[in-house]
């Protein structure tokens, strides 16, 4: 039944390829990181209402989230 | 050797592993059984701990994936019987149950915590990886199985170890949670533990990112998602994401995100959260309900907002050049259907886009920018017009205004806009346009809004044009000799005098009209225009600074977007050398005809050669590069005494190469610098000078990198010189440092994975003609890789054109000079446990058999054959004792190469065996390997299986590789998917062979067919090979039956036909 709800194919009816990926994993995987600035969110986002020491977290979070980024 | 299977289990990588020692023994009767052939945790520990890797994202990870790990008993649900589980294929064991049934079994097992996992998963990314992953020396493909070389997996001291393909898929999830990290797609919240708040980094899946991890998710193996029963992959998936992302953020921050001291408890909330956003410990025992509360909806809040952008519909923003001139531009908004969103998958032709690509419409195709090129987008004006769409919400105008107020923060540009209830586009500047252009689109865009520009946008901008003249008739060119120069600033194919350079500077706007087309133009461009008109000019240069000229491709701010040359100068840098240079004549010595693109080929190698350039055979493989580059050293050998050529190859190659070189060039003397008993020193000096071809191996290059260096080289040859496509390593540079005149590069695939492996394999060719590796990122690959650039691309190609030539089969002018048929003989060589093997039991049968008679010599004569025959094709075929493939046959690791090299042709191939045991190991080892699925065909297989089978190769894309028995396949089945035909081993008997082979090579077919058979060199598969050979009429006679006739040899003719040749071992 869970099964059924969520898509997965029973067990069961997976007992041939039981320890293998439904498709080949190389078109699983991400594809080259697309240029963007890897602080967008932050800025694309209204800042949430939290301030950590009276100064406003997505202040703080700017420069980590350019270190994510490798800048 | 053990299997290491992965499951997330509680926040953690669980690892367990099958035993292959263990083997499938009988299960216990026991209610809640132990799985029989499961490896002890202890022994799994150690055999981690030996893979002590730097892979990637295993930055500041503790020594060692298994610190800090738990040991654990897990129960999970495997399919097999009473008799025990069913086996992985990886472990190569036969599985025993007929009808196999979900059983629970417990496993020993350890949980890493996300530290430990993502540096094992790290070690494991992808066949590609280059670093502290399985690569082998002599190819310098990645491996995910144990080599002998292998440090990563195993050869450390503890017990060996490969990665069953689940643990290989989670190392794909680590792969998505390493990008949505470097991407800034994460959010900090605040989440429940067990009862206790703690702060977590948690992925924003959107857009491309959503429709990948879907496809992820449905692709996961059962085992991932059997602990501690059967559970939903879509629940698995997110708690391993989960996991992951917040364990690359904390190994990716960490130091603390504000300074100052330490919050104790009684600190304020946010305060402690932040703390316990990075380190190790991210509880927040005794936080204050409400204060839990308040941070919790906060943050819950923030994340709801990010995953609103990602609703069915999407704002877009069309930017419109003014209709008249001096008029306004005009900034006009719209909706459109999000690509790939899952309410929208029924649409035909929106598929999900890969991710991280692109998510913009496409652009207009014409000058004016068209709506129509982006399926079902409506303007804001015609929405509140009253124009609807079956995709179009319920008050559209209202989400328009909302996604606009979010686009507000990423170009405030845009504020003005919402003064309008209902605003449907904005007239702006021209000043405003360019912003808009340069730094609102991109933003938008990555964001995933719809962007549309015109078509000449990023295309149109000025450029130089370099023309050159022969200043005398050209018959010959050598680098030193002189060209007229002249450098022109052009915008498409118009030329601007420096008196229209001037007057642009004078207008002062960064997007100017040029004969009708505007052009952007910007100060740093129009002063470097100024600068190259002054500083140019015209004048003489060498054909040598010309070339490195044009391979620069100009400024980056003014590329160089038109070459105009002529003489041989123009031919070389045509990028069509091959078609325009005059034809070389085939060399007299050579043994064989050349096709016309081989001669075409010929000629350019030649060119190249006399100028003292290197250069890139790329050619599709099957093409003959190793004859090309055979009479490309007879061909100078008829004018002149050229010093000897030095070909490095993998270890797999060494006796092909020896064989073709005697088969097509017998006059080239060829030595073999390779294996212990090779030259040193003075011996060595002596024999490369008495040489033409010296044949060694990456590896033997290392290890004698100065004595090779001392030598005098005309020319250094790396075939499958994919193996130094990763500049820094060890054997990439080895090659490098040894200085020649001139140098060549074959391969099949100058590209595999990224354009950095082109970068590479130039740098050998001619090094610091591209310039840096950070330049040439920046220049070519990053705009290609990342933005599609056309015009980098360009760039690109003019570049190299002229230093690499690349031919593929599929080519029109190709495809006529080929055969329908080519067949080809592939010769490898025996590793020295394959040779120690081969002959031990070449000995054991010649010692007994004079003792033999009748019948009973006959079996013993056949057995043994068979034996030699299973060494020839792996020592694992003939011991049967389920230990590790990599390494250890020279077959294989050439089958390795061809598989891997056919894949990325995107072609299919039938390979052959006659033994189903061997063929039962190449399935799972060659999946695992090529990260594919590979079908396998043999006896064992009910008929509609095999149907089954048959029609999925022909149908579908994948899989591309099709394992199949001789006897079960030989006859009666349509393969025509495949354009490759592989016999790994010899049946001897002709006609059997070519039945297999017509199972691609048939009615249908609509390729050129290669079919390979491979022969191990100075062993029984050589001489029988010759005998067919050389005497068809005898073999018509007498190998008709198979192998039969051999039995009936003396003891004398026996062994000579099975001894072992000093060429067989590599």
């Amino acid at each position: 039944m869970e099964s059924a709800r969520t898509g997965d194919v029973p067990f069961e009816e997976r007992t041939a390829d039981f320890y293998s990926p439904g498709v080949s994993l190389s078109r699983l995987r991400p594809g080259p990181d697309a240029a963007a600035p890897s602080d967008l969110l932050l800025r694309m986002l209204e800042p949430p209402p939290v301030r950590v020491r009276h100064i406003p977290l997505v202040d703080l979070l700017r420069r980590p989230y350019r270190e994510l980024g490798g800048g | 050797m053990l299997v290491v299977h992965g499951a997330w289990v509680d926040g953690r990588l669980g690892v367990w592993a099958e035993d292959t020692a263990r083997g499938a023994v009988p299960a216990s009767r026991a209610a809640l059984r132990p799985h029989p052939f499961a490896a002890p945790a202890t022994t799994l520990a150690e055999a981690l701990r030996g893979s002590g890797t730097d892979g990637p994202g295993s930055t500041g990870a503790p020594a060692g994936p298994v610190a800090g790990a738990e040991e654990r008993e897990l129960t999970i649900r495997l399919p097999g019987s009473a008799g025990g589980p069913l086996p992985s294929p990886e472990s190569g064991l036969a599985s025993r149950a007929r009808s196999p049934r979900i059983l629970t079994w417990r496993v020993p097992a350890l949980l890493l915590p996300p530290a430990g996992a993502l540096h094992l998963l790290g070690a494991l990314t992808g066949p590609d990886t280059d670093v502290g992953v399985g690569v082998n020396a002599e190819t310098g493909r990645g491996c995910s199985w144990p080599n002998a070389d292998d440090e990563a997996y195993g050869n450390t001291g503890g017990p060996e170890w490969g990665p069953g393909l689940s643990l290989r898929y989670l190392s794909v999830v680590a792969e998505h949670a390493r990008s949505l990290v470097r991407r800034g797609r994460v959010l900090p919240g605040l989440v429940v533990e067990k009862g206790v708040p703690a702060a977590r980094w948690r992925p924003v899946l959107t857009g491309a990112d959503r429709a990948a991890l879907r496809a992820v998710a449905a692709a996961m193996p059962p085992v991932c998602r059997a602990v501690p029963e059967e559970r939903p992959s879509k629940e698995v998936l997110t708690e391993a994401l989960n996991g992951l992302v917040d364990g690359v953020v904390r190994l990716s921050l960490p130091g603390r995100l504000i300074a100052g001291r330490w919050p104790g408890l009684g600190a304020p909330l946010p305060d402690r959260w932040l703390y316990a956003l990075t380190g190790e410990d991210a509880a927040l025992p005794a936080g204050r309900p409400a204060e839990v509360a308040a941070l919790g909806d906060a943050l819950d809040g923030w994340s709801a907002s990010a995953h609103q952008l990602d609703g069915p519909v999407r704002a877009c923003f069309q930017l419109i050049e003014p209709v008249r001139d001096g008029g306004p531009w005009r900034v006009e908004f719209g909706l459109a259907p999000t690509p790939g969103h899952p309410s929208l998958t029924s649409v035909p032709g929106q598929a999900s886009p890969a991710p991280g690509a692109d998510r913009s419409p496409p652009a207009p195709a014409a000058g004016c920018p068209s709506a129509s090129v982006v399926a079902d987008y409506l303007p804001a004006g015609r929405i509140r017009a009253g124009q609807r769409a079956p995709w179009l919400p319920e008050r559209p105008m209202e989400i328009l205004r909302t996604d606009l107020a979010r686009a507000v923060r990423l170009h405030p540009g845009l504020h003005s806009a919402l003064r309008d209830p209902e605003p449907t586009g904005l007239s702006v500047e021209t000043a405003w346009a360019f912003s808009f252009l340069r730094n609102g689109a991109p933003a938008l865009r990555a964001a995933g809004y719809g962007v549309l520009l015109p078509a000449w946008t990023g295309r149109q901008g000025l450029g130089l044009k370099l023309t050159t003249r022969a200043v005398t008739g050209g018959e010959d060119l050598g680098l030193d000799d002189r060209v007229n120069v002249r450098l022109d600033v052009v915008v498409g194919d118009h030329t601007i005098t420096p008196a229209e350079l001037a007057g642009l500077a004078g207008l002062g706007i960064p997007l100017i009209q040029v004969q009708g087309r505007w052009v952007e133009l910007d100060d740093r461009q129009l002063k470097a225009a100024l600068a190259v008109v002054e500083r140019h000019g015209g004048g003489d240069r060498t054909v040598g600074e010309v070339i490195r000229e044009v391979v620069e491709g100009g400024d980056e701010e003014l590329p160089l977007i038109t070459v105009d040359a002529d003489g041989l100068l123009g031919d070389l840098l045509s990028g069509e050398a091959d078609r325009r240079l005059t034809p070389v004549r085939v060399p007299r010595d050579l043994r064989g005809t050349l096709r016309p693109y081989q001669e075409r080929g010929l000629s350019w190698l030649s060119f190249l050669s006399g100028l003292g350039l290197g250069g890139v055979l790329a050619d599709d493989m099957g093409l003959g590069k190793t004859v090309s580059t055979l009479s490309l050293l007879l061909s100078e050998r008829e004018s002149g005494r050229p010093g000897p050529t030095l070909l490095v190859c993998p270890m797999s190659l060494v006796g092909n190469w020896q064989k073709e070189a005697a088969r097509f060039a017998p006059s080239l003397r060829v030595h073999v610098h390779h294996g212990g008993t090779r030259k040193r020193d003075d011996e060595l000096a002596s024999a490369v000078r008495g040489a033409d071809l010296v044949v060694t191996t990456y590896g033997t290059v290392l290890r004698d990198l100065g004595a090779l260096a001392a030598l005098e080289w005309e020319r250094v040859v790396c075939d499958e010189a994919q193996a130094i496509k990763n500049s820094a390593t060890l054997q990439s540079r080895a090659v490098r440092s040894i200085p020649a005149r001139t140098r060549l590069a074959l391969t099949g695939t100058p590209v595999e994975n990224h354009l950095s492996d082109l970068w590479s394999i130039m740098e050998f060719c001619n090094p610091g003609l591209l310039g840096s590796a950070v330049r040439f990122r920046r220049r070519h690959q990053e705009p290609i890789e990342f933005r599609r650039d056309e015009g980098a691309t360009a760039a690109l190609r003019r570049a190299t054109g002229p230093f690499v030539l690349r031919r593929l089969k599929t080519d029109r002018s190709i495809i006529s000079d080929l055969p329908e048929k080519l067949e080809m003989k592939v010769w490898c060589t025996l590793t020295p446990e394959q040779a120690e093997l081969y002959e031990s039991v070449v000995n054991d049968m010649l010692h007994r058999i004079d003792g033999f008679h009748g019948i009973e010599r006959r079996g013993n004569v056949m057995a043994t054959m068979t034996r030699l025959k299973q060494i020839c094709n792996h020592p694992a075929h003939l011991l049967k004792d389920g230990s590790r493939l990599a390494g250890r046959s020279g077959k294989l690791a050439r089958l390795e190469e061809l598989a891997a090299e056919i894949v990325e042709e995107g072609d299919k191939a039938l390979i052959f065996t006659q033994y189903t045991e061997f063929g039962s190991l190449l399935q799972p080892y060659l999946a695992a390997l090529l990260d594919r699925p590979v079908l396998w065909l043999h006896g064992g297989l009910s008929k509609s299986r095999r149907e089954e089978l048959v029609e999925r190769f022909q149908r579908d894309e994948e899989p591309m590789l099709f394992l199949l028995s001789l006897k079960a396949a030989g006859t009666g089945l349509n393969l025509t998917a495949a354009g490759h035909v592989i016999h790994v081993d010899r049946w001897w008997n002709p006609a059997v062979e070519d039945q297999a082979t017509d199972r691609a090579f048939r009615i249908g077919q609509t390729k050129n067919v290669q079919v390979r058979k491979f022969i191990c060199l100075d062993t029984l598969e050589e001489r029988i090979d010759e005998m067919i050979e050389g005497k068809k009429s005898l073999a018509e006679r007498v190998v008709g039956t198979g192998e039969d006739w051999i039995a009936g040899l003396s003891t004398e003719r026996l062994r000579e036909l099975l001894r072992l040749g000093p060429l067989a071992v590599s």
